[in-house]
């Protein structure tokens, strides 16, 4: 979606439809049972994994499962590689183990987790050519989401603020630039510390937001992960109704016919 | 209408109908402009706003250019052309005038004259003459023209995208196509033989190009063929916005040619004002804020000025538009040779400068260096 104002068309990831415009991490829950509530709470359909988390051949492991896979699908997220070879290496790993979805992280710098761009256009490019479903976490760098959308990914994941801030859109003037020039879905992942936030990411013209630490860590998860749903939705509403205030699409007399997207 | 919109012409034609001077006022206060804002620029309505866009275009213009405009020097090779466009000076069935195609050493001369007058911006412009002028000589000629521009861009028959990237390679760093129309049974009419007769190769080869990798992609429509000149900028627009969308490594680029009368005679079944022209390049300006704009010697001086100061960032000048016309020009002071094109702006490229610096710009020659490489 680009421009506020226009029709929100489903949402829609490398063929899969998505009702839910919140994605949920599932790190840093203090037991499954909590995770399990949240989910439940947020009407999310897709929630991050970490490989450590999933015991190949094993399948018991506690968080995995709080998940209900008939609803909600499982991307597995590379976190904890350093490099390509590493995040490669994960994905591999999650395959055996059913996973497609990859959720590509790399992150060299333990102190503010920020993603290594040179290493996950490089592992975007190798899965890609696997037959991965590419979801790469990025930081708000415009000209890197269109090299991964060159390679072929399925979205792009860029920051709001570093993981686990809760500060916010403070990438917003290029998030802006990403939203206008993505021709894959736009998830503002990461630093997401308010429903607000996550209602803002939404009017800004993203596509889905992808929220963890503000819901896990939060006194009640279950009920921040219903607030933050309330948000989303809140948001979505909004744009169908077409907002009327300055700077938004306010037209006298069509108010659909914004003609945005022309092409 | 330009085929890939995603709205249908009867919509579009009845929105502009719909648009309000305050509309178009509101327009301009968005400081993120949206598609519907161009369609108000473009609409009747906006008439009577011009003063306060022109004044916004102004604006917009300073942010992305500053004071700068670039100039260019044409150079046609060849009007030669297997065509029959029914308003070009160099259509096949127009007999009256000899036609001419340069050899590599004329066109030397000519470029020689061009970079005399100060020129490092050229622009390399045939009628279609595959066999006269094909890619390999085309390859040849662009090499050698290098040492001397350092930017070189082509306005000559559709390509693929292979053969572009021949082009690309020897030093080609831009591609000019009209559509001429995107009035498909209009364009039928006007282009009843030769390659150029196929709209959608017409069409294709701008994408063509930017997979090619050209930095610059020019887009247009000749102004006076269609009635309709809001709905053709609609087409215009909308095809650059297509096209930035697919090529986000290339800069897209517009034109807006106005028939002028040729040899032969063609009745212009639409003229378009001078007005219409200045509102179509204000609302490219207004909504396309980076876009580069180009205004050419078929324009009087005095729009040529007045529209470089809102809208335009590139200027041609001391132009001469028929093959071997620079020589001729500077032997008989005169031209003689089959043009595609009247020349309406005879100023000499230092006269149009001593006009850009008493309008306060900065007139700006040379954009990229050709010692970098291509």
């Amino acid at each position: 979606m680009k421009h506020i104002g226009e029709k929100m068309n489903t949402l829609t990831i490398a063929g899969k439809e998505f009702k839910s415009r919140l994605f949920l991490g599932t790190g840093k829950f203090a037991a499954a049972e909590y995770l399990r509530k949240a989910i439940k709470a947020s009407g999310t359909e897709l929630v991050t994994v970490a490989l450590r988390r999933v015991n190949i051949g094993d399948g018991g492991d506690d968080i995995l499962a709080a998940i209900d896979t008939k609803k909600v699908g499982i991307m597995l997220n590379t976190s904890g590689a350093r490099n390509a070879q590493d995040a490669v290496k994960i994905a591999r790993f999650g395959r055996a183990g059913g996973y497609e979805w990859i959720k590509l992280e790399i992150h060299p710098d333990p102190n503010y987790l920020l993603p290594d761009p040179i290493e996950t256009l490089a592992a975007a490019e190798i899965l890609v050519k696997e037959g991965f479903i590419v979801l790469p976490y990025i930081n708000a760098d415009p000209v890197l989401a269109k090299r991964l959308e060159d390679v072929g990914v399925h979205a792009v994941m860029p920051l709001g603020a570093p993981i686990g801030s809760n500060q916010g859109l403070r990438t917003e003037t290029m998030l802006r630039i990403i939203i206008e020039q993505s021709n894959v879905p736009v998830i503002i992942d990461a630093g997401l510390g308010l429903p607000s936030h996550a209602a803002a990411a939404i009017e800004l013209g993203a596509d889905a937001v992808l929220v963890n630490t503000a819901i896990a860590a939060a006194g009640d998860p279950e009920a921040m992960a219903m607030a933050f749903a309330l948000a989303v939705k809140a948001a979505e509403i909004a744009i169908k109704a077409v907002p009327a205030a300055p700077g938004f699409r306010a037209s006298a007399t069509s108010p659909l016919h914004t003609f945005d997207n022309i092409v | 209408m330009f085929p890939y919109c995603k709205y249908p012409e009867n919509e579009i034609k009845s929105y502009l109908q719909t648009v309000t001077r305050e509309m178009v006022r509101s327009s301009l206060e968005n400081p993120e402009p949206k598609f519907s804002d161009f369609l108000n620029y473009i609409s009747p309505a906006a008439e009577n706003v011009l003063e306060e866009m022109r004044e916004h275009a102004a604006a917009v213009r300073r942010m992305y250019f500053g004071k700068t405009v670039r100039l260019y020097g044409p150079l046609y090779i060849s009007n030669i052309c297997i065509n029959d466009c029914a308003y070009c000076g160099f259509r096949t069935s127009y007999h009256e005038h000899k036609r001419r195609r340069l050899t590599f050493d004329e066109i030397m001369a000519e470029a020689r004259i061009i970079k005399g007058y100060g020129m490092d911006s050229l622009l390399l412009v045939s009628g279609e003459d595959p066999v006269g002028i094909p890619v390999d000589f085309l390859v040849k000629v662009v090499k050698e023209l290098k040492k001397m521009f350092s930017y070189i861009s082509i306005e000559i028959y559709p390509m693929d995208r292979d053969n572009y990237r021949k082009l690309f390679e020897a030093g080609v760093h831009g591609l000019t196509i009209y559509q001429e129309t995107y009035d498909q049974e209009l364009y039928k009419t006007l282009h009843r033989r030769g390659p150029k007769a196929d709209y959608q190769n017409r069409l294709d080869a701008m994408a063509a190009g930017g997979e090619a990798g050209f930095y610059n992609l020019g887009m247009g429509a000749l102004l006076g063929l269609n009635p309709d000149w809001r709905l053709e900028a609609v087409s215009v627009a909308a095809h650059g916005l297509w096209i930035r969308k697919h090529f986000w490594r290339s800069k897209i680029q517009f034109s807006f040619p106005r028939i002028t009368p040729v040899e032969g005679g063609f009745q212009v079944p639409a003229p378009v004002s001078e007005l219409n022209l200045e509102q179509t390049m204000l609302a490219f300006r207004l909504f396309f804020h980076e876009a580069d704009l180009f205004i050419s010697t078929r324009e009087s001086r005095d729009f040529r000025t007045r529209i470089v100061k809102t809208c335009a960032s590139h200027i041609s000048a001391g132009s001469q538009v028929a093959p071997g016309g620079y020589e001729e020009y500077e032997r008989l002071k005169d031209k003689r040779d089959l043009g595609q094109f009247t020349v309406t702006d005879h100023s000499s490229v230092a006269q149009v400068v001593a006009d850009m610096k008493t309008n306060g710009l900065e007139p700006v020659f040379k954009d990229w260096d050709a010692s970098f490489g291509a």
